[in-house]
């Protein structure tokens, strides 16, 4: 059943790009962050964990009251009308260029999530993760820049 | 690095457009804050060598020189810093050769021509005074993705349309055709480079 997210014979692609969402208003408001060719990488990395992850559970369609086998099953959207109407998907498989952020900006902006968006022939896919991905560097803690200054 | 990203999400042809956000903040908006700067730069670059050659001052030859040099520096340093950068597939609705931008842009290389060749110091206030308010107008306005010193590099600058109105330029070495694939670095919010060498599918 996991063709239903028609991701059995995807292959991730060298490049992707990072996105970023934050609330603005009662909206979502997103931005692409340049990033390096190894930074692509390393996010390439994640996202094949994710996928193969993926791949090894069962699919079920999401209902609002069915309970999630952990490490077994997925959920799954069925319903292309919802993901169609989603701001999300809007932000993270955009139909055109998203405005440019600065990599320095981004611990000022309330993130509410961030996706790593692979363009393939077969479509667009995006991974996304439902957190910010700033956190304030503790004394002494190694941190590294996402993009370029 | 996502560590437990939620299942991902395939495009819908369905879903709504995407509304680029007003920006918060001109540091915000700039994504890299070098780039334009040397752009602008190595836009004048071919001037400044035309002033170097017309002054009769050893400092403002100098001067001139040294700026030519910095200018072609940090275009090309832009250019192959952005190499590193990830690149995005968009298909071009619509594409437009912009060359006679180029052209119409050369009349500011008028000014070599008109400036005296021994300048005195209010001469010389008044020729930065300018080269700041082109710099200003240069930066903040469309011109940014104009450069002579590009297209004598060998770039092409197209005007295309992406999605579903998006405008922007895209800086090719190669032509480009409606309708084709390009692969490009975002360099700028609005301007594109697309390495490879073309795009005419």
């Amino acid at each position: 059943m996991s063709d239903l997210l028609g991701l059995d014979s995807f292959e991730l692609p060298a490049e992707l790009s990072l996105i970023v969402a934050w609330k603005q208003d009662s909206d979502y408001e997103g931005g692409e962050v340049s990033i390096l060719k190894n930074m692509a990488e390393h996010l390439k990395t994640a996202c094949q964990r994710t996928l193969d992850a993926i791949l090894g559970r069962e699919v079920r369609a999401y209902t609002p009251d069915m309970h999630l086998e952990e490490n077994e099953e997925v959920l799954v959207v069925d319903d292309p009308q919802l993901v169609g109407d989603s701001q999300v998907a809007a932000i993270v498989l955009p139909t055109q260029p998203l405005q440019l952020i600065n990599a320095q900006s981004l611990p000022k902006r309330p993130l509410q999530f961030y996706a790593a968006l692979a363009r393939t022939s077969e479509g667009d896919v995006a991974f996304v993760r439902k957190t910010n991905p700033h956190t304030p560097s503790a004394p002494g803690a190694c941190s590294r820049s996402l993009a370029l200054r | 690095m996502p560590q437990d990203p939620v299942p991902p999400t395939k495009s819908s042809s369905e879903r709504p457009e995407h509304v680029d956000a007003a920006p918060n903040s001109l540091r915000g908006r700039i994504a890299d804050t070098t780039v334009e700067p040397a752009l602008f730069l190595s836009s004048y670059a071919p001037l400044f060598l035309i002033l170097a050659i017309r002054f009769r001052s050893t400092a403002l030859v100098v001067a001139c020189a040294a700026i030519t040099g910095v200018g072609l520096a940090a275009g090309i340093t832009a250019l192959v810093r952005f190499r590193q950068v990830t690149r995005s597939g968009w298909i071009v609705r619509t594409v437009e050769d912009r060359g006679g931008e180029v052209a119409g842009y050369l009349a500011t290389y008028l000014l070599p021509f008109v400036t005296v060749t021994q300048p005195d110091v209010r001469d010389v206030i008044g020729y930065l005074l300018f080269f700041v308010i082109v710099a200003v107008i240069y930066i903040r306005s469309s011109l940014i993705q104009i450069n002579p010193t590009l297209y004598l590099l060998g770039w092409r600058l197209y005007a295309i349309e992406i999605g579903d109105g998006w405008n922007g330029y895209l800086l090719a070495r190669g032509p480009v055709r409606r309708g084709t694939e390009v692969t490009a670095v975002r360099m700028t919010e609005r301007i594109f480079v697309s390495y490879a060498a073309g795009h005419s599918g």
